[in-house]
């Protein structure tokens, strides 16, 4: 069972957002950047400019294609137990995506990732049953920038048995991607979408033509397209937390228009992550009140009023290690779930994704289990209230002995590292010491499903022959 | 009189009045006062006091953007003269900055282009995707003491090295300061494509702005610089 959907916004105030929306997009228009999508528009009722490559979008159009837009989706996964269904009821975690550093939980020293490390962070990844699907948390920088796109995409296959989502640059990428998803799920992408791609727009109101492109021709192709707007409050989106939730929400409208008319029927998430600027530095805030405020908004937006499959926020903040701070940014994730969020992105990250570790990895795992446990919600109906037990007992004495405690103590949540127990028996070590050890104890010991050796290897001719035709 | 437009040229930046700052450039001259003295003594007045509100704490970004484009404002009015008379802004050195090809993000350039233009600099913005051709070709024109390039791609950072080594082969390299920025790049990746500054946010970027001019961190030293 699930908790019903918690309403932050009066109906007056999801009308007066849908509106201003809708507004934005058929006066202000935005920016394709993409000849393709203007082609894509033609004829369609909007009011396009070829030159600038911009496009306005009447009402009629945008409400067709949220209709078109399917209210749930397969995420599959290589091994099939780790299939995730988005719009079933059910509340997923993703891992957080890109980080530039790992920070060495010891020392607290940070170096560059490397394709190593993602290799390490997504084996970490499979090991940790509440990680429903994955986005290579790492941005390797020791590969080729020509097949690095490829290469990230193939070790988090090779590394992880759970579905791969993550960015696609350009559409030269996409044919050997696509062979690479079909190779990995075994069978046609469409019906086994092993992958699903991250489409960022550029706020305000602009699209980047290259991602686009291929985004276009992976929803073609049966690709799920996550799109994640990230105006940030007071310098790519207004200053107000309702201007920057209209052009978050006019950004992913936009995009879910020009999908579905790519690609009638075509899956699609809402992922929306508006959040700050600085005022000082204008450096990005990943976790300010009023971030977190516009998030919810585009969440209940998304989910409630138009219907979509909807990520929401993770555990990401502003923190620069696994401490306190990190804590409190993450901790009111529960909110997105509450709102309606299908699957929190993500674990893993801190420093404004800028940074991951081992330690985080896994406490941002605990919690995850301890927010999937809150969601689980319980049954109050009149056999769940243990009447014959209360009776039973009377004043006093303990439940220790009923059967019913018997039967249900062992579904009741543990966490793997967050402390319970005395004090003393966590004197002299750390949570990160805790933590970093049983990172160190899953790699240990954790082994990932192989891949098919004949799928291994075709990943590898897929990149060598990309590599050869494009060098 | 001159000394009240002065006042009033000064407080429109740092109100961030472009309108005003245009209006009132129009007025000094229509007035007959020296293109470079209105400057000087008015325009460069109010966003030396603008930088040094924001410095103080008691302006944010908002308020140094808008100061910026007040007297950006300004100075397009006054350029024909200043042209006219050889004067031009005293300024801390001159930049250009851009976002690379292939990436249309410009955000943390255009906040750094604002502060580092209310910290003295004279400052050029080539705007977004910008190709290695026009970079070298901008350098080539206006001979700045500083070249900035921003990417936010992990696909777009090689542009950044593109454009160091294409100033290597237009025999410009040793002409120009290259400082990068953006969200993906990394001090190691600036030390390895050979740039000579490397900033994780616009405050840091206007103090290696200043130390690679070798200007003085605290109250602006002057120097002038031709009009262009």
């Amino acid at each position: 069972m699930t908790w019903p959907l918690l309403h932050l916004l009066t109906d007056e105030e999801r009308a007066t957002l849908h509106e201003q929306t809708l507004s934005v997009l058929e006066e202000v228009g935005v920016a394709y950047n993409t000849p393709v999508a203007m082609d894509i528009l033609a004829g369609t009722g909007a009011i396009l400019d070829r030159e600038r490559l911009t496009a306005r979008l009447p009402r009629e159009l945008v409400e067709r294609c949220l209709k078109t837009t399917p209210r749930k989706l397969l995420l599959a996964a290589r091994d099939p137990a780790h299939d995730v269904w988005l719009g079933d009821g059910s509340l997923s975690f993703t891992s957080d995506g890109t980080a530039t550093y790992v920070v060495d939980d010891e020392t607290g020293e940070r170096h560059e990732g490397s394709a190593d490390d993602l290799r390490t962070i997504m084996r970490l990844f499979d090991a940790l049953p509440d990680t429903d699907y994955v986005w290579p948390t790492i941005s390797a920088r020791d590969l080729d920038p020509l097949t690095a796109n490829l290469e990230i995409e193939a070790i988090s296959f090779r590394s992880c048995a759970k579905h791969v989502q993550d960015e696609v640059r350009s559409p030269e990428y996409v044919a050997p991607l696509l062979e690479m998803i079909a190779a990995v799920g075994g069978a046609p992408v469409a019906e086994r979408p092993v992958f699903s791609t991250i489409n960022c727009t550029v706020a305000p109101l602009a699209h980047d033509g290259a991602m686009t492109e291929a985004s276009i021709a992976l929803a073609r192709a049966g690709v799920p397209i996550a799109i994640m707007p990230m105006p940030l409050m007071g310098t790519t989106g207004p200053i107000s937390v309702a201007g920057t939730t209209v052009v978050a929400m006019a950004e992913l409208l936009s995009a879910v228009v020009l999908f579905q008319l790519a690609a009638p029927g075509c899956p699609l998430i809402a992922s929306p992550e508006p959040d700050s600027a600085d005022v000082r530095s204008g450096l990005y805030v990943c976790a300010s009140p009023e971030g977190k405020v516009a998030t919810l908004a585009c969440i209940e937006m998304s989910k409630q009023h138009y219907g979509l499959p909807t990520q929401g926020g993770g555990f990401d903040g502003d923190a620069k290690a696994p401490d306190y701070q990190n804590g409190i940014e993450g901790g009111d994730v529960f909110l997105d779930a509450l709102v309606g969020a299908d699957s929190l992105v993500g674990l893993g990250c801190f420093d404004g994704a800028q940074a991951t570790s081992l330690a985080t990895i896994v406490l941002h795992h605990d919690a995850a289990g301890l927010v999937k446990a809150e969601m689980r919600r319980p049954s109050f109906d009149a056999a769940s209230c243990l009447l014959d037990d209360i009776r039973a007992m009377g004043p006093g004495g303990h439940f220790l002995g009923r059967r019913s405690t018997r039967e249900q103590a062992r579904h009741v949540w543990q966490p793997s590292v967050l402390r319970r127990g005395t004090f003393e028996a966590s004197r002299g070590r750390t949570l990160v010491q805790d933590a970093l050890e049983r990172a160190r104890e899953l790699l240990a010991t954790h082994e990932v499903k192989p891949l098919p050796e004949d799928v291994d290897r075709h990943l590898d001719r897929i990149i060598a022959s990309f590599a050869k035709a494009n060098r | 009189m001159a000394e009240d437009l002065y006042a009033q040229m000064k407080q429109s930046v740092i109100d961030g009045e472009a309108e005003d700052a245009a209006a009132l450039a129009h007025k000094g001259l229509d007035a007959g006062l020296a293109a470079v003295d209105i400057l000087d003594e008015g325009f460069v007045k109010g966003i030396e006091e603008v930088g040094d509100l924001f410095a103080s704490g008691e302006f944010f970004l908002p308020e140094l953007v808008q100061g910026a484009e007040a007297m950006k404002a300004a100075v397009a009015v006054l350029q024909p003269a200043l042209d006219i008379s050889g004067g031009g802004r005293q300024a801390l050195g001159v930049a250009v900055a851009g976002t690379v090809a292939g990436d249309i993000h410009e955000i943390g350039k255009t906040i750094v282009c604002s502060m580092l233009s209310a910290a003295g600099f004279t400052v050029t913005d080539v705007g977004s995707d910008v190709p290695v051709e026009t970079f070298i070709a901008k350098v080539r024109e206006l001979k700045p003491d500083l070249l900035l390039l921003s990417a936010l791609l992990t696909t777009t950072m090689p542009n950044q090295q593109k454009t160091i080594e294409a100033l290597k082969a237009a025999g410009l390299r040793d002409a120009v300061k290259v400082m990068i920025g953006g969200a993906p790049t990394t001090r190691a990746w600036a030390d390895e494509i050979g740039a000579d500054g490397y900033a994780e946010d616009a405050i840091e970027a206007v103090a290696t702005a200043k130390r690679l001019v070798g200007a003085q961190q605290g109250p602006r030293p002057r120097r002038t610089t031709p009009a262009h």
